[in-house]
């Protein structure tokens, strides 16, 4: 068998724990192969172990947990909508929409130009001007976003996300995907 | 792979086969992690990853009747979790859509941020390499090196030749000494 034969059956041996025995015999005998050996044996560390690309726990156990609601789903002869990346995408986006459309409804309950009282009438709500020369940066109370978050990601409740879907393209889909981030939105 | 069974699987595929969906349950989670690892390692996108690990799951229960116990349940789910990477990766190679540019932004993604360094960088040196082979020579390289798997074994889990599964693996080994020189990595 010529070196370079050898050469081929140690790159196979890439990442096995150890040498067949002739191969191991050749190598302690032949420099040039040798060195073949070790360069391999350093690329190899370089690769890391099948562990080293676990996912998170919270990440296994997440999706865990919609095989499991899809085998129940499927046993009682009913589809699940699994929670692809886009579905995520879209639950954000309708938390996004959800909020804003709260804290406006919030802030106009809550505000009176020149009476600073807490009621609001009729009247004055007609009046958008006013909006814009208020702060916008208006709070809810941690309640009413507590409630709203756990609305809009509670698994079993995909409704806002699906009608947000029907008017995503795949072009559309791809853009949030690559430049969308839950902060821009909330 | 096949010479390291996981005893503790037994009883439960067992009683999965008998509709014990707890029991399957507990097979998902015991396989999650390392079926998560192959189909990353496979796509280069943790989304993709979660999703074709869900269908491998899916699939496995659907088809748990069919499952012989003539190899391990592991590289039965093994089997599953790298047809649909070789599926996804060969849709979107005739999509061509695929570009390694997708690898680097989900490494750097917010939520990856707090990993430590060292092992963000092995990660994306490993998939920056994996996205330059094509489709079946990664699932060969994946078996070999990951799995750990025999070439006789990823012949039969890929109904290739034993000849061929080699020749992808030696070529698969060729690009990884290119890469490995170019990136610094034989220092």
């Amino acid at each position: 068998m010529t070196c370079n034969e050898y050469q081929d059956r140690l790159a196979e041996c890439l990442g096995q724990p150890e040498l067949p025995a002739d191969l191991a015999a050749h190598v302690s005998d032949c420099t040039d192969c040798a060195s073949v050996w070790e360069e391999l044996k350093q690329i190899g560390g370089h690769l890391g172990s099948d562990s080293a690309f676990y996912p998170e726990p919270h990440e296994a156990e997440l999706v865990a947990q919609v095989v499991e609601r899809e085998i129940r789903a499927a046993e009682h002869g009913a589809k699940v909508i699994r929670p692809h990346w886009w579905t995520r995408v879209a639950q954000v986006a309708a938390a996004a929409v959800v909020i804003v459309g709260a804290v406006t409804v919030t802030w106009k309950f809550t505000h009176q130009p020149g009476t600073g009282g807490d009621t609001a009438t009729s009247s004055q709500f007609a009046d958008t001007s006013q909006f814009s020369a208020q702060d916008d940066t208006e709070e809810l109370s941690s309640d009413v976003i507590r409630l709203l978050l756990y609305d809009v990601s509670t698994t079993d409740n995909f409704r806002a996300s699906e009608v947000l879907l029907n008017d995503i393209s795949d072009e559309e889909a791809a853009y949030l995907r690559t430049s969308l981030k839950a902060g821009d939105l909330l | 792979m096949e010479s390291r069974p996981d005893p503790t699987l037994e009883p439960l595929v067992l009683a999965a086969k008998a509709g014990d969906q707890k029991a399957f349950g507990e097979i998902v989670r015991k396989l999650m992690n390392p079926v998560m690892a192959l189909t990353y390692r496979m796509t280069g996108d943790r989304d993709v990853a979660s999703d074709l690990a869900q269908e491998t799951f899916v699939t496995a229960w659907e088809e748990l009747s069919h499952f012989r116990g003539q190899s391990s349940v592991k590289s039965w789910v093994w089997r599953i979790a790298a047809n649909r990477s070789l599926n996804y990766l060969e849709s979107l190679s005739r999509r061509r859509t695929h570009e390694l540019t997708n690898i680097s932004e989900d490494i750097a993604a917010p939520g990856n941020i707090h990993r430590e360094l060292e092992q963000d960088e092995l990660r994306r040196g490993v998939l920056a390499f994996m996205s330059t082979l094509p489709p079946q020579q990664r699932l060969v390289f994946e078996l070999r090196f990951y799995q750990q798997m025999s070439f006789e074994e990823i012949s039969q889990a890929m109904d290739r030749a034993l000849g061929t599964v080699k020749t992808l693996y030696r070529e698969a080994i060729g690009k990884l000494r290119a890469h490995a020189k170019q990136s610094g990595w034989r220092s």
